[in-house]
């Protein structure tokens, strides 16, 4: 037999770990306005797992669009929130990146860059996207701002061998 | 396949091993023969105990240009038809992740798409075509999703590893794929390493260690991922990162012959015993064998692995290209720049064993070889059997001990393919036959006893292990030999009954019988 103090202790342990629990699950009606930025990435990315890692490979690109659209409000609140969150832009232009909304992914990005200039790898991610709208002249100036924030031997090299494909790549373009 | 749960990850596996046999007896579980094992190779006159499978990596479709579709479409249909293959592996970056991008981004089911658009159509399934994954099916995925819905083994096992087994009625051979890719999904980075932590975690090693127990009543055990071990000295590669310890003892400690691998898309084939970052193997090591890239290389794009009475040898070839010749016995003393530490010697015989397998869509012309660069060309048969593998009986008689060139060359309007070995030739007084094909240390050593007296030459002494042996004996040849039953299978004592089911026959020569029973069923 519990006694009543500690059946009740029980209770109240039990409810407050199933808290955040709720919180996170995404049919959660708790205010927006009240949640961090914080969740709200959390919540992005849930949907965006739904839709990119077991919607897409599946081949079911209607749910999968559905869940991306639900991840890129989510996000688009945190970022109302916290408009420097470096995460949710991030995530933001991840999602636009395989909708394939390539120079919005390019502006998600080049915020990233904003306010982490030292973000190499984002700015090779905006160039990938100005790239698939053929927007080359953009994808090299910030493949060439990238330089101006590392001395790593590797990677410039690395940076320069992208511009030169891009170059190519313009070339056989214009040929066409 | 079988999986072992909730076995814990074990770094001394030397230790492991004999503790799994312990428990199993605690358990009442017989153990099964301890027999994978690399020096089990013979060389044997018998032409019916060959396999061969084709292994390729790095096909990297959804990369710029044609040359992966076009490449893996070439694999699946003409090669597969000509070269018939017993299976296909495919060790990892099955696709680019890039979708035609300068960076990979993916995955892309895209890529996917076109992978399987390929493979379907050729019949490719789960019984014959094993791809496993690389780095860049890991970018942006830890939990290998794409690689899961869409590659031919991922959807059917719903795993990452596979391991599989060939029963050909001559033996059992076991094969494992492991999934070396790093487990984080990190996304590619301009900065080393790159996106790619890669290793095997506790899981896997579970996974693997669990399948070696399983299969160790194979002959020979071939292991293929798609990371280097260590450290290549390439200054853009990655290796494993984790795990490698435990992944390089199960490999010493359960005899595996080979471990192939992709990633670097260099070619490059050597012996691997170990080294201070994986830890030292106490057994003569691997074949380590690195295939370069299907869908971007120029050349080395794929091999052929046969398995000749149990002897491994490898051909790497650019696609596209006829006829394929490969010798598969005697084996090759040199792999690479190493010396094969499970080669046999051959003996200075009148009538040695030659065979070549060679693949061409067209009628050959002739096959034909020869013994050093200053030999004559001699012609070579067909196996009746096997349209693929050609045969001839060589004459070492009058060849010094030592060093000596085998080549064979084939010849169709393909055009003409030439492959070359390495064999050591040894004269010896004493020879050893066991039907285990391990004869302790010594040397040569003979499965069957047929091929004990093919190979020695008159004079010579052919002892015997203990047991019974059906086979059908015959001399047929100017020389006289002795052969010696009841030695131990070390041959250090000769106290035990050796049984021929059948009375020799000695149309010619002579044959001299110590210690043997001769006693029909």
């Amino acid at each position: 037999m519990i006694p009543k103090k500690i059946h009740l202790l029980f209770v109240w342990t039990a409810v407050a770990c199933a808290l955040p629990t709720l919180s996170a699950f995404p049919n959660d009606r708790s205010s927006d306005s009240e949640a961090p930025a914080r969740y709200h990435v959390e919540r992005g990315n849930d949907y965006f797992n739904k839709g990119f890692y077991e919607a897409l490979p599946k081949k079911k690109e209607d749910e999968a669009l559905h869940h991306f659209e639900q991840a890129v409000s989510e996000f688009q609140k945190a970022i109302a929130l916290d408009k420097d969150s470096v995460e949710a832009h991030r995530k933001l232009a991840r999602v636009y990146y395989v909708q394939k909304r390539y120079l919005e992914s390019a502006r998600e990005y080049r915020k990233v860059t904003d306010l982490m200039p030292s973000d190499i790898d984002a700015y090779v991610l905006t160039a990938l996207a100005y790239t698939r709208v053929k927007q080359y002249e953009q994808a090299i100036e910030r493949l060439t701002a990238a330089k101006g924030f590392t001395d790593d031997k590797a990677v410039l090299e690395k940076l320069d061998d992208y511009i030169t494909r891009i170059e190519q790549e313009q070339r056989s373009v214009d040929e066409k | 396949m079988g999986v072992l749960s909730m076995k814990p990850r074990l770094r001394r596996p030397a230790l492991l091993v004999p503790a799994l046999v312990f428990f199993n007896l605690c358990l009442g579980l017989t153990p099964p023969a301890w027999s994978a094992d690399p020096h089990s190779a013979f060389y044997s006159a018998r032409n019916d105990r060959i396999f061969w499978f084709i292994h390729i990596s790095d096909i990297h479709i959804g990369a710029t240009g044609t040359q992966d579709s076009d490449n893996l479409r070439w694999i699946v249909n003409e090669a597969k038809t000509v070269i018939d293959p017993s299976f296909i592996v495919a060790s990892g970056d099955l696709t680019d992740s890039t979708n035609g991008g300068f960076t990979p981004s993916g995955p892309y089911q895209e890529e996917w798409d076109e992978y399987r658009a390929i493979l379907n159509p050729a019949g490719m399934d789960a019984s014959f075509y094993y791809d496993m994954p690389g780095n860049h099916e890991a970018y942006n995925d830890r939990f290998f999703s794409y690689y899961l819905s869409n590659a031919i083994q991922g959807q059917a096992t719903g795993q990452t590893q596979v391991s599989w087994t060939r029963d050909f009625g001559f033996g059992k051979y076991h094969f494992l794929g492991v999934n070396t890719a790093g487990n984080t999904g990190d996304p590619f980075s301009i900065f080393r390493p790159w996106g790619d932590p890669a290793g095997l975690d506790e899981d896997e090693l579970t996974f693997i260690q669990a399948e070696l127990v399983q299969h160790q009543d194979a002959d020979l055990t071939l292991i293929f991922g798609h990371h280097p071990l260590t450290d290549t000295g390439g200054s853009t590669d990655t290796w494993l990162f984790y795990g490698q310890e435990a992944f390089v003892g199960y490999l010493d400690a359960y005899g595996a012959s080979l471990y192939g691998y992709g990633h670097t898309h260099r070619f490059k084939e050597e012996i691997f015993a170990g080294n201070d970052y994986t830890g030292f193997m106490q057994g003569d090591g691997i074949h380590y064998f690195n295939i370069a890239s299907l869908g971007k290389s120029t050349d080395h794009q794929y091999s052929i692995m046969a398995v000749d009475c149990n002897g491994v040898s490898i051909a790497t070839q650019n696609v596209m290209t006829w006829p394929v010749v490969m010798i598969t016995a005697p084996l090759n003393k040199d792999f690479g720049q190493d010396t094969n530490p499970y080669v046999y010697d051959v003996p200075g015989s009148e009538k040695n064993p030659l065979r070549a397998l060679v693949f061409d869509p067209n009628a050959l012309t002739g096959v034909r070889y020869r013994i050093d660069a200053s030999g004559d060309w001699h012609s070579m048969d067909p196996v009746s059997g096997n349209p693929h593998l050609w045969e001839a009986m060589w004459d070492a008689f009058s060849l010094a001990e030592g060093p000596h060139t085998i080549a064979v060359e084939a010849a169709s309007v393909s055009g003409t393919g030439t492959a070359v070995i390495q064999v050591n030739l040894v004269n010896a007084t004493t020879l050893y036959a066991s039907s285990s094909g391990t004869c302790g240390t010594k040397n040569p050593c003979y499965r069957f006893i047929q091929d004990a007296i093919n190979a020695a030459r008159t004079g010579a002494i052919i002892r015997i292990a203990e047991g019974t042996y059906s086979e059908s004996l015959t001399l047929n040849a100017f020389k006289s030999l002795t052969l010696q039953g009841g030695w131990d299978t070390k041959f250090e004592t000769q106290a035990g009954a050796t049984i021929l089911r059948n009375a020799p026959e000695v149309p010619e020569g002579s044959l001299t019988l110590q210690s043997l029973i001769i006693k029909p069923e």
